[in-house]
């Protein structure tokens, strides 16, 4: 991090002051609202992502949000929030680069503020509502900067109608085993075969890592959930989703897994028109591809052959109670 | 490096700059151009509606400009001769506001990062972390149409603070000053992130090839560029220029390009 933009009204906070110790060398400048800069037309994604800045801010209102229609685990009641917009990673089908003009990081430093609103909502249900962290970021990738996620345990371990779902790619997970694992707390793991991580999924931890992380967080008691998500077509796909099927059960405790999930490829028309301009040179985003409810995704066919493929497979590894299916961002 | 235009308001801040790069005038009937091995310099003259409209015009008549850097003297409460690039551009009269994204620090270690107010009169306002001009942001309103805030950059060279004030300002010492920052100039130039940026020249000049020799819609233009990116990101080579000329017009051309699209073979 070499540029933070701090806004005015929460340079003094404890977790701004937190930060900023963090990343003595750097420059930082001083603005109104983080929308002055995010939001800033004239600003390219892509050349951004090359040394993004940071920038902290307040979140004003809408912290807790309802999920889309069908996002869920089984639950009743979801909601998904966002501490943080932007991700460290790079995955080239990643919808933050087409939502986004810009690829600097916001961290919302009123933590609080979301958990209260947390707290207020969970109150509106006598049934336990759900909480999807992750939406619009990573939500463990920051957590050495942040600890965000830290303090949103210490508010969940109060609140146990509240479930929590932590979406991440990340293993940064030393603070999960440094506490108790708590009930009402998911960690749950995006997942690819090897060689589609290695060519799509930029910067982030390896398959290998990712599992490992998983297996160190089962066997500390935490619960895990498997997000295979986004399934991306190819031609050798059944033998690369049947090699990751294998990694991912012959080091896991397939019983004690909370949820597993599918996710298939979509992402919104000006996302994904966003994107090509973006990335002209991405294979990914030149294979073809339908429109369906204005959304860009595989053909149905190619889509159902994807999913049904995965769910023939995983049949035998868990059972149907642990199995939600199209679990998917956005 | 892709062709880059400096922009200065006044021949005594552009003088060093020409000198330096070994800049020549190019003749231009309203425009003040020099070109050199980096690209181009402006002189846009006095004030932000110079610098707008001149910019404007530039990037029209010079349409591969892929950078601006806007070099001047600026008045602040630093040391004269401090240099210093904006980390935002305001313009006093409007409150209009940009931020550039900067270079990382340790690509400029020496320079400090300022808030510019591009003024209509002088000012003598001084403070720390501001530096008045009158330029930058006309510039940036101009260049913003057509450029990324991570291409348009304002370096500025104290030339007046609280103890030697506008009156002492000279030629003499606006071209001493922009000397003084040409080494960050320099390392702002290595700096700018021209390597981000999709290389579009081989699918470009096919489709110009194309599109010369056979009649072409702009909505079909448009299609054929996309249709030749996607095809040179699945095969990882371009469509063969004699093959797709042999079928005759534009919508043969899209079904064929299309048709191996649908084909080709992902695998990883
Ligand atoms: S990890 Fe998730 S949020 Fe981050 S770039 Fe990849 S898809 Fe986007």
């Amino acid at each position: 991090m070499e540029t933070i933009y701090i806004e005015r009204g929460i340079a003094s906070l404890p977790q701004t002051q937190s930060i900023l110790s963090k990343y003595p060398n750097t420059r930082q400048i001083s603005i109104d609202r983080y929308t002055d800069v995010f939001n800033a037309p004239a600003q390219n994604f892509r050349t951004q992502k090359q040394n993004p800045a940071l920038i902290l801010a307040c979140k004003h209102g809408n912290r807790v949000l309802p999920t889309p229609p069908g996002y869920h685990i089984g639950g009743e009641n979801n909601f998904y929030f966002s501490h943080m917009l932007n991700c460290i990673y790079d995955c080239r089908y990643c919808f933050l680069q087409g939502m986004y003009r810009s690829a600097n990081y916001v961290v919302f430093v009123n933590y609080t503020d979301f958990f209260e609103d947390i707290k207020n909502q969970t109150q509106r249900s006598s049934r336990p509502s759900w909480f999807f962290s992750g939406y619009d970021c990573d939500s463990l990738a920051l957590e050495p900067m942040t600890h965000f996620i830290d303090s949103c345990l210490d508010a969940f371990s109060t609140m146990p109608k509240a479930m929590l779902e932590i979406r991440t790619k990340s293993t940064q997970i030393r603070n999960l085993l440094a506490r108790p694992a708590i009930e009402n707390c998911v960690v749950a793991y995006s997942l690819s075969p090897a060689e589609i991580a290695n060519t799509e999924e930029h910067k982030t931890p390896s398959l290998p890592k990712r599992i490992a992380a998983l297996k160190s967080l089962q066997q500390h008691g935490w619960k895990i959930g498997l997000r295979f998500d986004p399934l991306l077509k190819s031609d050798n796909f059944e033998q690369l989703y049947t090699e990751l099927f294998e990694q991912v059960f012959s080091e896991l405790h397939a019983e004690s897994i909370h949820s597993v999930s599918l996710g298939p490829f979509r992402l919104p028309k000006p996302f994904f028109k966003k994107m090509i301009r973006l990335y002209p040179d991405s294979k990914l985003l030149a294979a073809d591809m339908n429109m369906r409810d204005n959304m860009l995704s595989y053909d149905e066919q190619t889509e159902s052959k994807l999913l049904s493929f995965c769910e023939s497979q995983l049949q035998s590894k868990i059972s149907p109670s642990q199995y939600f299916p199209c679990v998917s961002v956005p | 490096m892709l062709p880059t235009c400096l922009i200065t308001a006044l021949p005594p801040e552009a003088r060093p700059l020409i000198s330096y790069f070994g800049m020549r005038a190019l003749s231009h009937s309203h425009l003040r151009l020099y070109q050199g091995d980096h690209g181009y310099l402006l002189q846009c003259g006095v004030g932000k509606l110079n610098a707008a409209a001149c910019t404007a015009a530039m990037l029209q008549v010079l349409p591969d400009i892929a950078a601006i850097i806007n070099v001047g003297i600026a008045g602040s409460d630093q040391p004269i001769g401090t240099t210093c690039i904006a980390h935002g551009v305001q313009d006093q009269a409007s409150a209009r506001q940009w931020f550039p994204h900067l270079p990382a620090v340790r690509k400029l270690p020496e320079v400090n990062s300022v808030q510019i107010v591009s003024v209509d009169q002088p000012s003598t306002n001084y403070t720390n972390d501001r530096a008045f001009d009158m330029e930058a942001s006309g510039i940036y309103s101009a260049a913003t149409k057509v450029l990324d805030l991570s291409f348009i950059h304002s370096v500025k060279v104290i030339s007046d603070n609280k103890e030697s004030g506008i009156t002492n300002v000279t030629g003499k010492l606006a071209t001493d000053c922009v000397e003084a920052a040409i080494p960050t100039v320099e390392k702002l130039l290595q700096a700018l992130p021209f390597n981000t940026l999709p290389e579009t020249k081989d699918v470009d000049a096919l489709c110009l090839s194309l599109t010369s020799q056979i009649h072409y819609t702009t909505t079909e233009q448009h299609t054929l560029n996309q249709l030749v990116h996607r095809y040179k990101a699945l095969f990882n080579t371009m469509p063969d220029e004699n093959d797709l000329l042999c079928l005759g017009n534009a919508k043969s051309i899209r079904k064929n390009l299309l048709s191996e699209i649908d084909n080709a073979k992902i695998s990883y």
